[in-house]
């Protein structure tokens, strides 16, 4: 039975891996792992060797670049992980049941832009900003994408909210807003544009919704199932 | 025996072709064993070939992830002791690609007997 490394050279490994210049602490969790077993294993086949001898036959197998490709591939990795499940859920939206909800806003968005209908498109333009706007103080409360760690040390949600800023862009580059903002109260759109606008805010919308509500769910659940470890909490 | 710079040449074959069949031999293992961690696996791919193949960590983990990344693999993390281990395993998708993986690569090993080995068609 191979003999497993104490505490304090897995704290060694831990610092060792920081040294290498890997920060984020999901991913020194694995590399020190697998520092770990190679280094059981070495030292049962060489009961004679040192620890440090040890992991230095182990990290001369990693290449050149030492952990950087490591960590490089597990960003790519990640940031694909994350952009399929916002991109399945929101591809969801083109199918039986949800696809009605899309159709609905399409066409309602449409009829106010084309007939303005209830509101004028102006108003409309200024209810989406102020609903984006809710969304950001919505999630500011709850916080954890508004603190550096989950930005910085943590490579699954660092990756995850690398994707979250595009609710920003959403209604910054509103088309929408280079229509209205002409000082005119009420500009009625061709049916042509109408319609391409009208999906466009729609899908704003649904991002929205998403970013707000469902997305956190997603990452809540991805560090409850596969996280436990790091004791990541966001509300 | 093998002069030195053909020995050389042969190995950098063999390492191209592992670097290339290496997705098909991870997700095989993982069919085989059910959750398997890093290290394990290369050690289980030495085990296997009578070390003829050595897996490197530069091309597993990047394998690995890559696959998490396209939805063929979950993992999950446990405590063992003092540190804690990520174990792989093969999600839904994963069952399905491994055996249309299986099925390419038993075809490519097929033609390439009769590409090699002509007389024996």
């Amino acid at each position: 039975m191979k003999e497993q490394l104490s505490e304090e050279e897995i704290g060694k490994l831990f610092k060792f891996v920081k040294s290498k210049y890997v920060h984020y602490i999901d991913v020194q969790y694995e590399i020190v792992d697998h520092l770990a077993s190679a280094i059981e294993e070495k030292q049962e086949e060489n009961p004679s060797w040192s620890f440090d001898r040890a992991l230095r036959e182990v990290y001369s197998k990693f290449p050149i670049t030492g952990f950087a490709h490591f960590v490089a591939e597990k960003q790519s990795a990640l940031s694909k992980y994350w952009w399929k499940r916002f991109l399945s859920f929101m591809l969801s939206y083109m199918k039986l049941p949800k696809v009605t909800i899309a159709g609905f806003l399409v066409y309602f968005f449409q009829l106010i832009l084309s007939t303005g209908f209830l509101i004028s498109p102006l108003q409309l333009y200024y209810s989406l900003v102020a609903l984006s706007f809710c969304s950001v103080v919505y999630r500011f409360k709850y916080g954890f994408e508004f603190k550096k760690e989950f930005r910085e040390k943590y490579l699954v949600t660092g990756s995850y909210l690398s994707y979250y800023g595009g609710v920003f862009s959403f209604y910054l580059y509103f088309p929408l807003n280079m229509t209205v903002n002409t000082g005119q109260e009420a500009v009625l759109l061709s049916p042509i544009t109408s319609w391409f606008m009208a999906t466009y805010i729609a899908i704003a919308l649904l991002w929205i919704h998403a970013s707000t509500f469902v997305f956190p769910e997603m990452l809540k659940q991805e560090l409850t199932n596969k996280y436990s470890h790091l004791n990541l909490k966001i509300a | 025996m093998l002069p030195k710079n053909l020995r050389y040449i042969f190995t950098i074959m063999n390492r191209s072709l592992l670097r290339g069949s290496l997705e098909t031999i991870v997700i095989k293992l993982l069919s085989d064993n059910n959750e398997m961690y890093g290290y394990e696996i290369s050690q289980k791919v030495k085990e296997l070939t009578a070390d003829e193949f050595k897996i490197t960590e530069g091309a597993l983990y990047p394998t690995l992830h890559k696959l998490e990344g396209k939805g063929i693999l979950e993992c999950n993390t446990r405590s063992i002791g003092n540190r804690f281990r990520k174990y792989y395993s093969l999600t839904e998708a994963g069952q399905t690609e491994m055996a249309i993986m299986l099925q390419d690569m038993e075809d490519y090993i097929k033609n390439m007997r009769l590409i090699l080995n002509p007389q024996l068609s």
